[in-house]
């Protein structure tokens, strides 16, 4: 059920390039050509999903809000059999170069509602504005 | 889960609006029984089809094919929904040896949310041959935070009126904005205005007006959004209306029956103001209880008064009515609703566990009536 399911590791990373492990990304590479494709990638792990159908992901410009869901498609929960764990990957591509963006989870469960996973999550995507 | 919980969920159940009458009310060909006589028609892939993420109050189409692979023709009587409304539609009414049957299902969604699945049956001329039972099952979603908005008046003083207020959000737009809202009974009004960190979202708080007449009211107020994956919000509403004279409980849950034997409830009706009043006539509009009253002391007139409710039922099913009680005071016959369920007299009554939920409260373990000799 979502209010057990345990989420292991919540990562953002932010890249120029795809594919990118969060580790590498916080010194991305700002080229003009790479900052057309501004990204910021979300990566979660979870494990015991029992009940839970999918997950949701929200951005704003503001911490505090409003935020707006960017996953037009539910991300279908895998249920990993214990003792493993689930694992997501999320690349929000409608990022701007220069600007801090705002990311929160949501689980959805089987019987359609939704429930806060995660707290609020930072991440500026480095470059300069307008390139 | 406790039996006097399962007893008020069950009469919930039986208690709450019918919005929608399942569209299936045909006996099967041999009543409760399937007859195991193989019919001709062979669902061409799956005859259990899934339909992709959808939204609640869309509609979901599917086309479901057969094939005839019997020696006779096989003349289509019937194809329904066998839970909720839907339209269905086959196509050739007659299907002849080798030919192919085509149904078309519209299933709209309604306020579904979760999981969810739909059922439907075709109904032939073959002797002796049962349904053919097929489906349509996938994930409703709703677009609006909370999922399940209510407005909820609870027991209410008519003079005073009522007030119950909500916040909706969608993050789906920027801002939500209202583009209509539709109620269902003139006695209920909703007002809007902005709410949430950045105005996103509405705070709408509905109105029952003091005119309102007594006993259970209950409907629906249909909002009309600018979300386009879901531009439509059903928000139930319910309210235990009364004046002076408050009953003890209501609706009155009589829970489970057996069948045969005798169940008395009783019910106290007391005057908020301590007036004393008489009770002309109890008219029972259900049929399914016999009632009597008396004062709760002395005689004649009281400020309070007990009403029994006697069910001596002969066979198994719902039940469920309303009591008028008509009184000596001007403007004060009470309606009162009453239900449960009577099960024969062997049935068994058997625990299940449903297990988890994502919503704990939402999802608990619930005892049923199981279907079984009587």
């Amino acid at each position: 059920m979502a209010g057990a399911l345990r989420v292991a590791a919540l990562v953002l990373a932010v890249g120029f390039a795809a594919p990118l492990h969060a580790n590498e990304s916080a010194q991305p590479a700002p080229t003009a050509t790479a900052a057309t494709s501004a990204k910021v990638v979300l990566e979660w792990s979870a494990r015991n999903e029992e009940g839970v159908y999918g997950y949701l992901v929200y951005r704003s410009l503001r911490r505090e809000g409003p935020f707006r869901r960017i996953n037009l498609e539910i991300i279908h929960a895998r249920h990993a059999p214990a003792p493993d764990t689930s694992t997501y990957r999320f690349v929000d591509a409608e990022v701007e170069p220069g600007r801090t963006y705002y990311y929160y989870l949501d689980t959805v469960s089987e019987s359609g509602i939704k429930q806060r996973l995660s707290g609020v999550i930072a991440r500026e995507v480095a470059g300069e504005p307008g390139r | 889960m406790r039996p006097i919980c399962v007893a008020l969920l069950l009469l919930g159940l039986l208690l709450l609006p019918v919005g929608k009458t399942a569209a299936d009310e045909r006996p099967e060909k041999a009543p409760g029984v399937v007859t195991g006589v193989p019919g001709s028609l062979v669902f061409i892939g799956d005859p259990r089809q899934v339909f992709a993420d959808s939204y609640q109050h869309s509609v979901v189409e599917h086309v479901f094919t057969a094939e005839n692979r019997g020696p006779h023709p096989v003349t289509i009587e019937q194809a329904l929904a066998v839970r909720g409304s839907a339209e269905l539609t086959a196509e050739p009414a007659v299907i002849a040896p080798g030919g192919q049957l085509t149904v078309r299902v519209r299933q709209p969604l309604g306020s579904e949310v979760g999981q969810t699945a739909f059922r439907y049956a075709l109904i032939t001329d073959e002797p002796g041959v049962s349904r053919y039972r097929f489906s349509l099952s996938g994930f409703v979603q709703s677009a609006y935070d909370p999922e399940r908005p209510v407005f909820s008046f609870g027991f209410v003083e008519r003079a005073r009126g009522a007030r119950s207020s909500l916040e909706i959000f969608s993050r789906e737009v920027d801002r939500l904005e209202l583009g209509g809202v539709a109620i269902d009974h003139p006695a209920v009004r909703v007002e809007s205005s902005r709410a949430g960190v950045a105005e996103e979202g509405l705070l709408l708080t509905a109105i029952l007006d003091p005119s309102a007449p007594l006993g259970a009211l209950s409907g629906t107020v249909t909002l009309t959004t600018n979300v386009s994956n879901q531009v439509t919000v059903e928000i139930p509403w319910s309210s235990q209306v009364f004046g002076d004279l408050v009953p003890s409980e209501h609706p009155i849950a009589l829970g489970l029956i057996r069948v045969s034997e005798l169940l008395t409830r009783d019910i106290t009706l007391r005057s908020r103001s301590g007036r004393r009043f008489s009770i002309d006539r109890i008219e029972d509009l259900g049929g399914g209880v016999t009632t009597d009253a008396a004062p709760c002391s002395g005689t004649g007139p009281a400020d309070c008064w007990v009403i029994r409710l006697v069910v001596d039922t002969a066979s198994p099913g719902m039940l469920g009515g309303t009591l008028r009680i008509v009184t000596d005071q001007d403007d004060e016959t009470l309606p009162l609703s009453y239900g449960g369920i009577v099960i024969g007299r062997d049935t068994t009554i058997r625990q299940l566990d449903l297990g988890s939920g994502s919503e704990p409260s939402a999802q608990p373990a619930a005892t049923v009536a199981a279907e079984g000799s009587q």
